[in-house]
């Protein structure tokens, strides 16, 4: 156990600079994205063929989906509790798994998988997953007098000003302000924000790095190198994200000329080492903007931990 | 809710262009089972519903009364109200390209990484709502 501790521990140490290192022919170092790191470049066996196999420091302080997925347990552990205490048994049914993002890199500098572009261009794939009842195929499914009352019980809707006054009531029982869900949220938020995920300053951070890579010299010589790239295949866009959203590929299905596009500006990425590069900058933008706010990063993460925890004790209690 | 909305816009500051807050809660209201894309910050002004994913924003307009109505909700948002069980994620670019803003069941709030650069909105992968 011990030993594959330390192995995920050095595995995942490396994932930043380690990976970035192979990727980084031309950038100006690899050792900036993770100085802590052991692990080098000559450690690494697998190659690296999609940009969510990347990890930006500031994915620490948001939820990943599997991390959402606990969230949302326990919210919705807490939204059926306080539904029951309603009379309302039958509830609503939960989400399944998160299905949105893999991660903040899947497609953050465009497309980077050559199978998926191979098939589908630009567009996102199904992932197969069989999604729960929509919550307005429930509503709908229940009768007019059903639909008021579970809409009133769980987002105490009819009359948000006397809510939890004694104002809204089902079945008798006062409504929480808020509803079920507002009550069920401010829970596992906990503290004062009063609302559950990732903290404003992470999710600002994760912008301004963003936004401040795409004037960063190195990424502006990098973009330029992908688009001469692209040019040489006959195709022009000043960045990836222009070419993924060229009016051209928003139809119902792709077409061969989609296809063949992606898959250009995905060889192209590799030729000119664009995802390398950008990932590399815009990292290291991430450290220092993380170093220079480290308190109020220290409480997102108190935070965010609090409220895994409070989700965990949620679904644990029903 | 307001006050919240209203610290977040104090903290965006100049980022934001108009940082009015709802007049109401009830005009500001997102049909349950739906998202809603608001032209200002704080749920306020005019709102456009969505029902499920839109791989490019071109095309669709804020429809309710309020300021914005009319205009053009492609990189014209300012806020969001996610009134759908599972999470609805905004992106910065069409075809869910570039950083994201995502929200859970009955989580609403300023658009961050998508402030007035919102091109797609994807629910589930496969149909959710």
């Amino acid at each position: 156990m011990a030993v594959k501790k330390r192995f995920a521990k050095r595995f995942w140490g490396m994932g930043t600079a380690g990976l970035v290192c192979l990727l980084a022919v031309s950038t100006t170092g690899c050792s900036s994205a993770d100085p802590g790191s052991a692990g080098n470049a000559g450690e690494r066996t697998a190659p690296l063929t999609k940009s969510e196999d990347l990890h930006l420091p500031i994915e620490k302080y948001l939820f990943s989906n599997a991390e959402t997925v606990r969230l949302e347990k326990g919210r919705f552990a807490l939204i059926g509790k306080c539904l029951r205490r309603l009379g309302l048994g039958h509830g609503i049914e939960s989400p399944g798994p998160a299905p949105g993002p893999r991660n903040v890199m899947e497609r953050r500098y465009g497309i980077s998988d050559l199978g998926e572009a191979k098939v589908n261009g630009y567009r996102l794939g199904d992932t197969g997953t069989p999604p729960p009842r929509s919550l307005a195929a429930q509503l709908d499914s229940l009768s007019g007098a059903e639909k008021t009352q579970l809409t009133s019980a769980l987002h105490g809707e009819a009359d948000p000003a006397s809510a939890g006054q004694g104002g809204l009531r089902v079945n008798g029982v006062p409504v929480p302000v808020g509803g079920c869900a507002g009550e069920a949220t401010g829970r596992i938020a906990g503290g004062t924000t009063g609302h559950t995920g990732p903290s404003e300053v992470a999710r600002r951070t994760n912008f301004e790095s963003f936004d401040a890579s795409r004037s960063d010299a190195r990424v502006v010589r990098a973009l330029g190198s992908w688009s001469r790239c692209m040019k040489e295949k006959g195709y022009a866009y000043p960045d990836p994200l222009a070419a993924m959203s060229d009016p051209a590929f928003q139809g119902k299905s792709p077409t061969p000329k989609e296809r063949d596009v992606a898959q250009a500006d995905i060889r192209c990425k590799r030729s000119t080492n664009l995802i390398g590069i950008w990932f590399d900058v815009e990292a290291a933008l991430q450290k220092s903007m993380i170093e220079k706010k480290g308190p109020d990063f220290s409480a997102a993460l108190k935070a965010k931990n609090g409220q895994l925890a409070r989700a965990a004790s949620a679904l644990g209690d029903r | 809710m307001n006050r919240i909305l209203s610290s977040v816009a104090a903290a965006l500051g100049a980022a934001l262009l108009v940082p009015a807050l709802a007049t109401s809660a009830q005009a500001a209201t997102c049909s349950s089972g739906t998202f809603c894309l608001y032209y200002n910050s704080g749920l306020g002004g005019s709102r456009l519903t969505l029902n499920n994913s839109v791989s490019d924003l071109a095309g669709y307009k804020f429809t309710t009364d309020g300021a914005g109505e009319g205009q053009y909700v492609k990189n014209n948002a300012a806020s969001a109200w996610n009134k759908t069980l599972c999470p609805v994620t905004v992106y910065f670019r069409s075809n869910y390209g570039g950083p994201w803003d995502s929200f859970g069941y009955n989580q609403s709030g300023n658009l961050v990484n998508t402030y007035n650069e919102n091109a797609s909105v994807e629910f589930a992968r496969t149909s959710c709502g």
